[in-house]
């Protein structure tokens, strides 16, 4: 288009898609504008040819039943902003867990014995603790240092099965190692025997070659030869 | 009975009414899908899981007024879906290799045959559409789906604009700009009206 009017004005007046006002201005600046007329004149015929695609049946019959409401898409409103009862009772259940899950975390109990680790989790502190602190009058609280001297203890330990787990790794791939070597090197013997094996087999074919090329040979020889002798053998022919 | 009523209707418990919505607009919106995608089957199942998704999702429509938007803007937001999944997935389908090679010249043949009886007239309207897919198809996507969605579903530039999230005027370039270029598609493939040989 090689004039000033807009493309989306012309595809606007095309489609009469346009404020009044556009249009009548359009309306007459295609009065004097034959670019613009081809240019519609060519829209036009475009979409004529688009228009020959006929819309087609889908076939699919789709018809929805009534499901059953889910707990979760009854707990999960589509996460709309604002009050209801259903947002109420989502976050006091949330609240609660959270709840639950601080309490079971403060109540985490881990001890290592007699080569065994063992793990509490409850609510609660476990009732054979309630009722050592119950019955027992004398049970004080640790002091720091105490605390302090059993952490070094148990560090102590961690560090000690950690060395004796990697000490029993390594000697476990040292054998596997020497296992290995071992089997390679009788591979290799196997093979450097099957090598000279062949070797034997290729020498002692190749040698009887040799010989019997060497006999063949021989006898044409002894028949040149005899050939060579045989005019002179009779001097009177 | 109203788009709107019968929202409000399904929105109450009646799933009838939401048949009746489906019913409404499954022609119209298969054949979106169709011309935007290009393979029967495969529209079919955008066609499904787009009512599947708006069945889940109406109660999250906030302006009725404006559902027939909001499907198309599901529609092609599960087209947009494949199309990236396919590409993943890399596979060509048959169209696809067609399109590069010399399907297109095989379709202008089959176009200029005489369709009298009642099976060939049904193979000529599917050549007409094989070949109107494949000039589409060589478009941008952006200048496709305006096409599609105003000469086919015959929707305003506003509602265009609307479904797209662009603005009026740049519905209009795309258009403008699609147009013309199918223009020189058509008249690449040397097609006219006689050899559509259809009443237009």
């Amino acid at each position: 288009m090689k004039c000033e009017l807009s493309k989306e004005k012309l595809i606007g007046y095309f489609y009469q898609d346009l404020p009044d006002e556009e249009f009548k201005g359009v309306k007459l600046h295609l009065k004097k504008c034959d670019a613009c007329k081809m240019e519609l004149t060519e829209f036009s015929k475009t979409t004529d040819f688009l228009k020959t695609w006929p819309d087609e049946d889908p076939g699919l019959n789709l018809k929805f039943i009534r499901e059953k409401a889910s707990l979760w898409s009854w707990l999960n409103p589509g996460w709309s902003i604002g009050f209801s009862w259903r947002g109420v009772a989502v976050g006091f259940a949330g609240g609660l867990a959270l709840v639950l899950l601080i309490l079971s975390v403060l109540n985490f109990e881990a001890s290592y014995s007699g080569g065994e680790f063992n793990v509490k989790l409850s609510l609660l502190p476990s009732s054979d603790k309630q009722a050592e602190i119950a019955e027992d009058p004398l049970a004080v609280p640790i002091t720091k240092r105490e605390f302090d001297s059993f952490r070094e203890d148990s560090y102590r330990l961690i560090q000690d099965m950690a060395r004796e787990s990697r000490t029993r790794n390594r000697n476990e791939y040292r054998t596997a190692f020497r296992e290995f070597a071992q089997d390679i090197d009788y591979q290799r013997r196997q093979d450097l025997s099957w090598v000279g094996k062949g070797f034997e087999v290729v020498h002692s074919a190749h040698d009887d070659k040799i010989r019997r090329t060497n006999l063949v040979l021989q006898q044409l020889i002894q028949t040149a030869n005899f050939q060579r002798v045989r005019p002179n053998s009779d001097p009177n022919k | 009975m109203t788009d709107t009523e019968l929202i409000k209707k399904f929105l109450s418990g009646d799933v009838n009414a939401f048949n009746t919505l489906v019913w409404r607009w499954e022609k119209s919106v298969y054949n979106f899908i169709l011309r935007y995608m290009g393979d029967r089957e495969e529209s079919q199942d955008i066609c499904q899981k787009t009512f599947i998704r708006v069945y889940r999702k109406l109660n999250l429509l906030r302006d009725t007024e404006k559902f027939s938007t909001w499907l198309y803007q599901i529609a092609i937001n599960i087209c947009r879906d494949e199309i990236k999944s396919r590409s993943r997935r890399k596979t060509y389908s048959l169209d696809h290799l067609q399109e590069n090679g010399n399907g297109v010249q095989s379709g202008l043949l089959n176009l200029t045959t005489d369709s009298k009886s009642e099976p060939e007239e049904q193979a000529h309207k599917r050549d007409v559409s094989d070949l109107m897919g494949r000039a589409l198809r060589t478009l941008p996507e952006e200048q496709r789906v305006v096409i599609i969605m105003k000469e086919y579903q015959g929707l305003k530039f506003t509602e265009i604009a609307d479904i797209l999230e662009t603005s009026v005027n740049t519905a209009k370039s795309r258009m403008y700009y699609g147009i013309a270029a199918l223009r020189k598609i058509f008249k690449r493939w040397e097609i006219s009206k006689e050899s559509l040989r259809y009443e237009m």
